[in-house]
């Protein structure tokens, strides 16, 4: 029952901490502009804002890193905030780059490398994972047939469950190969979604709801699918098993071969971008309707309103909680099949 | 449309921070792992196995014992009947021979008492032979010494020799 409270008073504070942004926004009289608040958030940023208080935004600044012709550039977000310009940078109000450096002479896009929310988020993630899989190897190194309890006892099911169900059944007879692969693809991706499931500081960027994390992942089974692909798996490819005429004069079954070489990966990249960024929309939409209402309604209505909108708050962070395991179980399946095809 | 499009930064840094992770979780990490739940697993069906190994062999370990036990009491049962009848015997013989040798010494001091019987008899006899004789001379003295005639004398000879002879020895 006490975990159960925990767990509420999580969720609780999951809708109450944008609700407070909100608010600050919305006490300024004018209506919250919910699209620019939806963008801010499931967009990179140079700098993680944590609250704003008394009207003031409390904000660390990230380092910006700008790989340019006369060498490495280093230096503080916090110099080009509200638009101002820093050594020939700036941040682009409007146009195609929107939001990211450019120069301030042309508004080009220079090689930028800042540490940006969503890689400070990223490291913070990957440290954590890291830590949990050396503690729990620490653990076996010390007593291997105890087992852990614990954070430690969870990641072991769950890294049982993946390795028995999915790997083993999807992979097939070397899946001890790619297991590690498949092991650290899932806990990343599940890892990165529960954390930002979180709204408080060290979570609730949205790493895996953006498009650059999930195509470097998306690559990475590319590559484990065709760099280790059996001579059969190409021959299925260009020259598969099917009436002569839908592959000799016209190769059209290759082509379409060819181009599923693609958009497997492609298909793998946009389903767990869309559903992670989708999550966190809903999860904002939610708190900002109360502000909406709260500016259109009356107060009695409104607060009745705010109640419906908090409970489908939580009820939509539950679902999102489900979602973040299910896509990080599907990527991992998927993975896992693709490479169990190509290695058959 | 800059939701859909990577950016290049992002995409450098998750490059290396996915490459430092897969590096050191899936060279160190992993497999450690992996291999050390197999192993457990293999630990625990093995102990299962050999639980279930050794519950066999305990079971026929009862079985074996009961058989033993049975074996035992039955040759307890044996044997005790064995001794009860051996010990019959010996009473059996032991009173066949006493009752025999009582029959023995019974005809034996039989035996002796007819002896000593006929001893006496004959004893007796000769002494009432003697005593006979004696009387019979004084008698016969007294007789004679009155005159008594020689015929009556003879004939009592012969009488007397007569019943001698009639007589069984």
């Amino acid at each position: 029952m006490k975990f159960f409270r925990h767990i509420f008073a999580l969720l609780l504070l999951c809708v109450a901490i944008p609700a407070q942004a909100g608010h600050e926004q919305a006490a300024g009289g004018e209506r919250p502009d919910i699209k620019e608040f939806l963008l801010e958030h499931l967009q990179d940023s140079y700098e993680w804002h944590l609250l704003t208080w008394r009207g003031h935004p409390v904000a660390v600044s990230l380092p910006v890193i700008i790989v340019g012709r006369g060498g490495v550039e280093l230096f503080s977000s916090s110099h080009l905030t509200e638009g101002e310009e820093y050594r020939g940078y700036r941040i682009a109000a409007d146009g195609d780059h929107k939001g990211k450096i450019v120069r301030a002479h042309d508004g080009s896009r220079p090689f930028d490398i800042s540490i940006t929310r969503n890689v400070l988020a990223l490291m913070i993630n990957a440290a954590l994972m890291m830590w949990l899989f050396f503690a729990l190897r620490r653990w076996y190194r010390r007593r291997e047939m105890q087992p852990p309890k614990g954070i430690l006892g969870a990641t072991e099911v769950v890294v049982k469950m993946i390795e028995e169900d999915v790997i083993v059944k999807c992979v097939g007879h070397d899946y001890r190969r790619f297991s590690p692969y498949l092991l650290t693809v899932f806990f990343f991706i599940l890892i990165n979604n529960l954390m930002g499931l979180i709204p408080i500081f060290p979570g609730g960027a949205n790493t895996t709801g953006n498009i650059a994390v999930t195509f470097t992942l998306a690559t990475c089974t590319f590559l484990m699918i065709n760099l280790f692909g059996s001579r059969h798996y190409w021959r299925e490819i260009f020259w598969p098993d099917v009436p002569l005429l839908l592959k000799a004069p016209a190769p059209i079954i290759p082509v379409i071969e060819f181009v599923g070489v693609f958009t497997k990966p492609f298909a793998l990249m946009i389903r767990l971008f869309a559903n992670i960024m989708g999550g966190h929309a809903i999860a904002i939409s939610m708190v900002m309707l109360i502000f909406v209402v709260h500016t259109t309604m009356n107060i009695v209505g409104s607060s009745s309103m705010t109640a419906l909108f908090v409970i489908m708050g939580i009820f939509m962070s539950f679902i999102e909680i489900l979602v973040a395991f299910i896509q990080a179980y599907v990527f991992t399946m998927l993975s896992a099949v693709f490479i169990g095809l190509s290695r058959e | 449309m800059s939701l859909l499009t990577p950016d290049i930064g992002l995409l450098f840094w998750m490059a290396v921070i996915f490459a430092i992770v897969l590096g050191a979780l899936g060279k160190w990490a992993f497999p450690f792992i992996t291999s050390s739940l197999r192993r457990r697993n293999e630990r625990i069906e093995e102990s299962l196995r050999h639980a279930e190994e050794v519950d066999r062999r305990l079971e026929a370990l009862a079985v074996e014992s009961e058989e033993v036990m049975r074996a035992a009491r039955r040759d307890q049962s044996q044997i005790l009947y064995e001794a009860n009848r051996a010990a019959e015997e010996i009473v059996r013989e032991a009173r066949e021979k006493a009752a025999a040798e009582g029959a023995r010494e019974l005809e034996d001091a039989r035996a002796q008492i007819r002896a000593e019987k006929e001893r006496v008899i004959k004893e007796i006899r000769s002494e009432v032979a003697a005593l006979s004789v004696t009387v019979a001379e004084k008698i016969l003295r007294s007789e004679l010494d009155k005159g008594m005639d020689r015929p009556f004398v003879e004939r009592m000879i012969a009488e007397a020799e007569a019943s001698e002879k009639e007589r069984p020895v």
